[in-house]
């Protein structure tokens, strides 16, 4: 594999406790970053509820290489390449179907659902010549490794590297409590995502996720929106859930000083709980009885008050636990990053329990949130700004020196240092520069 | 009991243009004036979308939330809008749908294409418009809008105004 850096290059644009703007603008570095991270980390790629049957397929994309996530005819999940063994078209060109086998639109060849290539017409014309129709090279050559969590799928498309558990490390609690907050114990993906795009590099989506130093500012605008509604309601009317979801963003520096974000290995983190649930909706109080049905009390109560609402699992997913949705970050140029936003219902949970799911949805990660468009706004004027020649390292200093080791990992402390910034770099780096580089 | 006939098409239509009117000005208190109380404001984010409880959607408003989205857009700090969101649509093939034999409702279909100005840069939108519009006094009150954009389920940037 050629790279544009070498190792030295990139040290040379991380320090612990600044990064040079390059890692943000080089379109070198951009294409290192999708063959030594993506193309080497596990990256989310669908959930199995998508695939269910045999046949069933999805596409997307692990880095910027097209992939079909394929339930293949034993049962396993399969991410093969989309593309054609013979001159590379795009084999499939649905977002999502069923289907018993892949045949290229140009000129037919054809793949089995485990991406071998099955049939190609007037195959004897290749007779005596040098091309050998056997090799795997000529398929829609497989992701190697594939795994599964609690129903996320994963893949990676390196041979070796840690194992999927061993690489989620302490996020897959925040999996399993997704997945356990379902009565049945699974939850399955509802409908299509949102799809949003964003001008700017992709690792600015990330690290806004833990910046705990911007809602007060960044969101002034819907924040106080919110609460000059609030103040206006006819008396005795009980404010709508979206209401505290917005005003929460302009609390004091102290509550976010206090909130726990613990930074793990491979750049990822868990953040605290910021909205308890509201135990008087009847909705909720419904479906905590039917958790309780199954668990009893203690493991219910363990269930719903699991201490991380958001789990970022570096570097293509965040995961909102109590709210049961999952950000996608997909790299599509130095400049140009793209979101999925995926809902979940919570298998054998009242159904409007997916109600509250999707009207968080509807208010945060929509294209249209109030909220969000300030988020963009400033991924978009930091991305802009660095362009300026008179600004070559971007500081992330604040609270250096104070980080707290524990089991899990490393704690920011206060609540809004800058670690979770210093915690990806510190996975950038080892992707970067390392060999078998797995980002820990 | 409410005939078809008793309709009046041409009233139906200046109201849809006022409305459009009322958006492509920002004449927001005017333009949320035109919705019934329970009046919703809907955006699918999928094609044919049945309803807005069991999907997401790219909006999904009452009252409330309306309000709240027009407080946004005249805040002093809303930073996304420093530069600002203009747009100008056009509306056609209206097509009255149906009327409500009790309510009186009537459900209208139209066409639009727009223009939008965001970050200085020209969006375009367009798709169809599904109102459902209860007589009231001389006019209508609107029960329902329905925005279905061609490009509901692409990726889109970030949409700040009503559509
Ligand atoms: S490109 Fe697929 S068969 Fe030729
Ligand atoms: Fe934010």
């Amino acid at each position: 594999m050629a790279f544009n850096k070498t190792p030295k290059e990139f040290r040379d644009l991380v320090r612990p406790d600044r990064v040079h703007r390059d890692v943000y603008l080089d379109r070198e570095v951009f294409r290192d970053e999708l063959r030594r991270i993506h193309g080497r980390a596990w990256l989310y790629v669908a959930h199995e509820s998508q695939v269910p049957s045999a046949g069933d397929f999805m596409t997307t994309a692990m880095g910027v290489t097209p992939v079909v996530v394929v339930r293949h005819k034993d049962a396993s999940i399969r991410v093969l390449r989309n593309r054609c063994g013979h001159k590379g078209a795009a084999v499939v060109g649905k977002r999502c179907g069923s289907a018993k086998s892949f045949r290229c639109m140009y000129h037919g060849w054809t793949y089995d659902t485990d991406g071998s290539l099955q049939a190609v017409p007037q195959r004897k014309a290749y007779d005596g010549t040098e091309i050998d129709l056997n090799d795997p090279a000529h398929g829609m050559t497989p992701a190697p490794r594939v795994g599964t969590y609690r129903g996320f799928v994963f893949a990676s498309f390196a041979a070796e590297g840690p194992e999927l558990e061993t690489f989620l490390g302490p996020t897959t609690t925040a999996l399993d409590n997704i997945a356990d907050r379902a009565p049945d114990g699974e939850v399955e993906v509802v409908g299509g995502p949102f799809r949003l795009i964003q001008r700017n590099n992709w690792k600015m989506v990330i690290e806004n996720l833990n910046d705990l130093m911007h809602p007060m500012v960044v969101h002034i605008s819907s924040t106080e929106a919110a609460e000059q509604e609030e103040a206006e309601l006819p008396e005795g009317q009980k404010p709508p859930p979206e209401i505290p979801l917005l005003t929460s963003n302009g609390w004091s520096y102290d509550f976010w000083n206090g909130l726990r974000v613990v930074c793990c290995e491979y750049g990822h983190s868990l953040m605290g709980a910021i909205n308890t649930p509201p135990d008087t909706d009847p909705v909720f109080v419904e479906y905590a009885d039917v958790l309780e049905k199954r668990h009893g009390p203690h493991r219910t109560d363990e269930i719903l008050s699991y201490p991380s609402v958001m789990a970022l699992v570096y570097p293509n997913i965040s995961l909102h636990t109590s709210y049961q949705q999952l950000r996608v970050i997909h790299p599509i140029d130095v400049d140009r990053t793209l979101l999925e936003v995926w809902t979940f219902r919570l298998k054998g949970a009242p159904e409007g329990m997916y109600r509250r799911c999707r009207s968080y949805a509807n208010l945060v990660n929509s294209p249209s949130s109030i909220g969000n468009a300030d988020d963009v706004e400033a991924f978009m004027r930091v991305h802009r700004g660095l362009e300026n020649d008179t600004m070559e390292w971007i500081s992330q200093h604040r609270n250096v020196g104070q980080d707290q080791q524990t089991n899990e990992g490393v704690v920011a402390v206060p609540g809004t240092s800058e670690l979770p910034m210093r915690n990806h770099f510190k996975a950038w780096l080892a992707y970067m520069t390392e060999e078998q580089g797995n980002g820990r | 009991m409410v005939a078809r006939a008793q309709v009046d098409l041409g009233e139906i239509e200046q109201f849809l243009f006022k409305e459009a009117m009322y958006l492509d000005r920002g004449l927001y208190d005017e333009w949320l004036d035109l919705f019934a109380d329970d009046g919703l404001y809907w955006v699918p984010a999928a094609p044919e979308q049945e309803d807005p409880y069991n999907h997401v959607s790219l909006y999904f408003e009452d009252k409330i939330l309306r309000q709240m989205r027009v407080r946004r857009l005249r805040h002093e700090q809303a930073f996304s809008l420093q530069s600002p969101v203009r747009a100008s649509r056009i509306l056609g093939n209206v097509l009255l749908e149906g009327v409500d034999d009790d309510s009186g409702v009537c459900r209208v279909r139209s066409t639009f294409h727009m223009l939008e100005l965001q970050f200085g840069e020209q969006q375009t939108y367009g798709g169809s418009y599904t109102h459902e519009l209860m007589p009231v006094a001389d006019s209508y009150k609107i029960k329902l809008k329905r925005v279905d954009l061609i490009n509901c389920d692409a990726p889109l940037d970030i949409m700040q105004a009503f559509l």
